[in-house]
């Protein structure tokens, strides 16, 4: 069954425009313009118990505003929105216990005090028996390796840290449904790779239904089977990740390194391929797939060719086409 | 009940963490203080009757005003957390932002008013001012009870100014803020007795809001009251509590529907 379910939603906002300068501030005081701005504009998917999805597109696509929206944050424009069955914006306690959204730059927990504290007050507000708390806190704390700085000052830990605090005072009311915003954002490659897999084996463990929103491909990578691509406000792409390749990668990649110097008029005689980079010896083309291999033939054939490889376009490349408005088909 | 009584914990300790902060908030209001009374002191140097006041009436106003706005004001800060979009913390918890807010009000205030009997016994050493008690116990209980009503008048006036950040996040609701501090500031009583302005003026403010966040209750302190009029001041601040009750909630309401949940 499906666990979040969401049909036609719009969230519109109204923006005031001020023109620059003195005139423009003065003017602004007696009659303010205002924009609207479709944060999000019409989208809807359903999504299934148990399923870790990541939400991609680039900034002030919408993205976090869905994720707003489902947690009763923002009140819809329009069109329905249900997660476990509760309309978020009613904002019941039966729904808030059950759900968590975490934000890469924002923090919950008290700057001033100790983590621990701020873990006690969540067990408080949620209500978790004492028994399941002390569990819980073991557990994550464990899986995340934070035992050491628990009562430290939380102004104190550095981001690394404090993001792993985020996420155990996030989590302590296991909530079956996680909503994590840029959870990667600013850390080390080392402390991004720990949180990626604390998220793909809370996952596994607990059952959890996770949307991830992440600007880092590699999160989207290794935690999801299914990306929900959005951009100005609107689904563009929905299903497995190495489907974006079939459906939208008709080019393949031919790198080639030359035994030869080369110049770029040596290359008339492949006219199907484009230079994507050109670093002599090294080049790159971009060829259609169905031409690939009599392009590779032909340059092997009249060129010097020292070593040739043909791979797939990645998905940052092809996702960056697609952002960019670029025609791929 | 338990959640709240772990907010009060952490607000308590939180104002321990700022000890250096809270001290020094506590020095500039009570120098402001000092300077009401030195203010009060000079008026009578030569006279001893201002205003129907006495002397040590009037120093007895001032300080026990002092301990009223100890206990009613407050500083609250949710105006700031709806421009920051920190808000948002509470929102998505099973936990009630005003009850989250009142519990670190009486946090605070419960610490403030330690501070407050510290200040006043070096006042008392070092300035021996004539303070005196009331006489009934009745005027105690009118007192206490004025204080409390008075507390919980300013705690949803304070949010009702606040509520405006929803809609002008500008600066976290800063400077409507200001303007009405500095209005209470001079308008509550705590600087004066309010009866000593102009009898028309006076008049205006019985039915004003302010007065009755520190003169009225003063007031009870010092016997100014009697029979209808007692009645009159706990009704004016029942309707004036229904009143900003009423319009702290559909401002809230109505506000969560523009909120913008702003913060990146």
């Amino acid at each position: 069954m499906s666990l979040i379910s969401v049909s036609n939603l719009k969230k519109y906002y109204q923006v005031y425009q001020k023109e620059p300068g003195l005139a423009g501030s003065i003017r602004s005081l007696f009659k303010r313009k205002y924009d609207t701005v479709k944060a999000v504009n019409d989208i809807s998917f359903t999504i299934n118990e148990g399923e870790l999805v990541g939400f991609i597109g680039p900034n002030g696509a919408g993205k976090t505003t869905t994720l707003k929206v489902l947690s009763g944050l923002l009140y819809p424009t329009s069109g329905n929105v249900s997660v476990l069955g509760y309309t978020p914006f009613d904002r019941k306690p039966a729904f808030q216990k059950q759900f968590a959204l975490v934000m890469g730059q924002k923090n919950q927990l008290w700057w001033d005090l100790p983590a621990l504290d701020s873990f006690i007050l969540n067990k408080e507000i949620y209500e978790i028996p004492e028994d399941q708390f002390q569990r819980t806190l073991k557990e994550l704390v464990t899986m995340l390796d934070l035992n050491d700085v628990l009562k430290v000052q939380v102004r104190k830990l550095s981001l690394g840290q404090r993001m792993k605090a985020e996420l155990v005072a996030a989590l302590l009311h296991s909530p079956k449904v996680l909503f994590l915003d840029e959870p990667t954002i600013g850390l080390d490659v080392v402390m991004q790779k720990k949180i990626r897999d604390f998220i793909k084996g809370y996952n596994q463990k607990f059952k959890a239904t996770i949307i991830l929103t992440s600007h880092y491909m590699d999160d989207v990578k290794e935690l999801c089977d299914r990306v929900i691509i959005i951009d100005h406000g609107k689904i563009f792409f929905d299903g497995k990740l190495d489907q974006i390749i079939k459906k939208y990668a008709d080019h393949k990649i031919l790198e080639v390194v030359f035994a030869d110097p080369v110049v770029k008029k040596d290359f008339a005689v492949i006219a199907a391929a484009k230079i994507k980079s050109f670093e002599p010896p090294k080049v790159s083309f971009t060829v259609k797939r169905q031409y690939a291999n009599q392009v590779a033939a032909k340059l092997l054939t009249s060129l010097n060719v020292a070593d040739l490889n043909i791979t797939e376009a990645s998905i940052e490349d092809i996702i960056r086409e697609v952002f960019t408005g670029r025609d791929l088909s | 009940m338990s959640k709240y009584s772990q907010v009060f914990k952490l607000s308590w300790d939180s104002n321990f963490v700022y000890r250096f902060n809270f001290v020094l908030l506590r020095v500039r209001t009570l120098i402001s203080f000092l300077a009401i009374y030195f203010f009060w002191v000079a008026v009578f140097r030569h006279n001893n009757q201002v205003f129907d006041y006495s002397r040590a009436s009037l120093l007895t106003y001032v300080v026990v005003a002092r301990f009223v706005d100890t206990l009613v004001f407050n500083n609250n800060m949710t105006g700031e957390e709806i421009a920051s979009g920190n808000l948002n913390n509470y929102l998505i918890k099973p936990v009630s932002y005003l009850k989250y807010w009142f519990t670190r009000d009486l946090g605070d205030k419960l610490l403030s008013l330690i501070f407050f009997f510290i200040e006043l016994a070096l006042i008392m050493l070092i300035l021996r001012p004539p303070l005196f008690f009331p006489a009934f116990l009745s005027d105690w209980l009118l007192f206490l009870a004025s204080i409390v009503l008075a507390a919980f008048m300013y705690f949803y006036l304070n949010f009702l100014v606040n509520a405006f950040t929803f809609w002008y996040p500008e600066r976290g609701g800063w400077p409507l803020r200001f303007l009405v501090t500095m209005l209470l500031e001079f308008l509550t009583g705590g600087a004066f007795p309010l009866d000593i302005l102009p009898a028309q003026i006076y008049a205006w403010f019985k039915w004003l809001p302010f007065g009755y966040l520190t003169y009225f209750p003063a007031g009870f302190y010092l016997h100014k009251f009697a029979g209808f009029e007692v009645v009159r001041i706990f009704l004016t601040m029942f309707v004036w509590l229904a009143i900003f009750y009423f319009f702290t909630k559909l401002a809230w309401k109505k506000g969560l529907k523009v909120y913008g949940a702003y913060g990146r």
